[in-house]
């Protein structure tokens, strides 16, 4: 039976768009990517189209972080485009500060981890997400229990440093 | 039955055991009877809960493009993966920089503003904009002083200005430029009559609704070098997104840091992007790049590495405008601007 593309693309691409913007933190950039993880999966007609398209995206993400590095080496033009759904520039400015704790919360995780919690938010399950990262079916849940606890401890260490700070 | 280790109980927090499995009612039972696995099982799923919540601080707002839009990528037989590499190198792009400013021009302009004029002049100086090569870009933007932004507006939007018309060109022409910045511009050119003549020959471009999806296999049969355009009338910039822009030029756009943008345009008949952006409440400066000739590596070095060189590696010229060249980069700052003007934007770019 052939895929219905345009099914698996209504009910993936928001999570899928979520999934890359916490890896690329930019909502344009996201959405573009997973765009072209849907155009690739076009093009190979996969047997299981929702983890083919996570599968490329996360390999586009990475490439994506790697001309990132090289892209601040040389140099700084960064997008500081506010968000255009903030109530106001306060709730801008709040949900930005939130966003940057996150980001560096996330950053703490190891690479295995970090990417299985956010496999898991995505709503891949078990098998998807150790299909995804090679990990063995069975370590997913220890690995995905350790990265939320270290989640949590790192964000609330960083919320603590914030306040601290004042 | 023991307890529980932490990859089973993370197991049965996320639902990942299968109802119909043995092992389902066995955990369940014992769940029900053991009150320290059950306070495990709470806590997990506690935690669970607040990841969740903690991320969903990073989530974009929500949207779901049409899905002809990636059909029409699919389509797009010579599409470059995005991210294959930040093309400084691969993709061919020239950039100038425009600062036209300062309120006594604004002023002026807005005093010089008439009738008929005043509303076919900026058709007429942004269709030029669109096309020319880039010396007579600036040329033009230093002479005519013609782009001043009333206020910024929001990101993606289109700046409310008001536009003087241009005086007669060449009257204030800055010198000639210098030989990278003729390199830029002839393959700035070039490149320019080869997309144009590729996209006389290409098919119009049918509207999403028409599209029907396609069975697999055959997205591929789609002509070349469809791209989705907003409907644009020929020889005008018109107002764009930055995922369309980006997908124009093959590569990230490029713009100056802590600067809000006001506008990104597109050039409906080269395929140039200019993105505006407001320096102060009085200046507007303007970045436009093309996926054309390549530029350095170093040109983005060049530019962070001067920002912190002395005023006179910039040279002044009359009228009042200060100009540099930096690799494949030219900037120039005109009006009634701060003689370090230059320098203190070159700073921002160096952040």
């Amino acid at each position: 039976m052939p895929t219905d593309w345009a099914e698996v693309y209504r009910v993936n691409f928001p999570a899928l768009v979520r999934f890359l913007y916490r890896k690329v933190w930019d909502a344009d950039r996201a959405e573009d990517l997973a765009q072209e993880a849907f155009v690739r999966a076009l093009d190979h007609d996969p047997d299981n189209p929702r983890a083919f398209v996570f599968t490329v995206a996360a390999n586009l993400a990475r490439d994506e972080a790697r001309t990132a590095i090289r892209r601040r080496r040389h140099l700084e033009l960064v997008k500081a485009e506010p968000r255009t759904d903030a109530d106001s520039p306060a709730d801008e400015l709040e949900r930005r500060e939130r966003e940057r704790i996150l980001q560096a919360a996330l950053a703490q995780l190891t690479d295995r981890d970090r990417e299985v919690l956010l496999l898991w938010d995505a709503g891949l399950d078990y098998d998807e997400i150790a299909a995804q990262t090679g990990l063995a079916r069975g370590a997913i849940g220890t690995t995905l229990s350790r990265a939320r606890r270290r989640l949590v401890e790192a964000h609330r260490a960083l919320e603590g440093t914030d306040a601290a700070l004042g | 039955m023991q307890h529980l280790d932490d990859a089973l109980i993370a197991e049965w927090v996320d639902g990942a055991v299968p109802p119909e499995s043995p092992q389902h009612a066995a955990i369940a039972a014992h769940v029900e009877q053991c009150d320290e696995c059950r306070a495990r099982v709470d806590e997990e799923r506690a935690l669970a809960g607040h990841v969740r919540q903690l991320l969903g601080v990073a989530a974009p707002p929500e949207r779901i493009p049409p899905f002809e839009e990636v059909l029409h990528r699919a389509g797009t037989t010579a599409r470059p993966a995005p991210s294959s590499g930040f093309p400084w190198r691969r993709l061919a792009w020239a950039a100038t920089l425009v600062v036209a400013g300062g309120v006594g021009w604004y002023a002026r302009g807005l005093m010089t503003v008439s009738g008929g004029d005043g509303v076919a002049a900026p058709a007429q100086m942004t269709s030029r904009a669109a096309t020319a090569p880039v010396e007579t870009m600036l040329a033009d933007s230093v002479a005519g002083q013609a782009t001043v932004a009333a206020e910024p507006t929001a990101v993606g939007g289109v700046a409310q200005r008001e536009e003087a018309p241009p005086p007669s060109r060449g009257a204030q022409a800055p010198p000639p430029q210098d030989a990278m910045a003729s390199r830029v511009t002839g393959a700035e050119a070039q490149a320019a009559d080869e997309r144009v003549a590729a996209r006389r020959d290409a098919a119009p471009l049918p509207a999403p609704a028409a599209i029907e999806p396609r069975p697999l296999g055959q997205v591929r049969e789609r002509s070349g070098n469809e791209l989705r355009m907003q409907k644009v009338a020929a020889d005008l910039w018109v107002a764009t997104t930055r995922t369309d822009a980006e997908r124009v030029l093959g590569h990230a756009l490029l713009t100056v840091p802590t600067i809000p943008i006001i506008a990104i345009d597109l050039a409906a008949d080269s395929g140039a992007v200019r993105v505006r952006q407001s320096l102060d409440e009085r200046t507007i400066l303007e970045l436009v790049q093309s996926r054309q000739a390549d530029v350095p590596a170093s040109a983005a070095e060049g530019v962070a590495a001067r920002a912190a060189a002395p005023r006179e590696e910039f040279t002044r010229s009359t009228p009042p405008t200060v100009e540099a060249v930096v690799d494949g980069i030219r900037i120039v700052l005109s009006g009634p601007v701060r003689p370090d003007s230059l320098r203190v934007l070159l700073g921002k770019v160096r952040g």
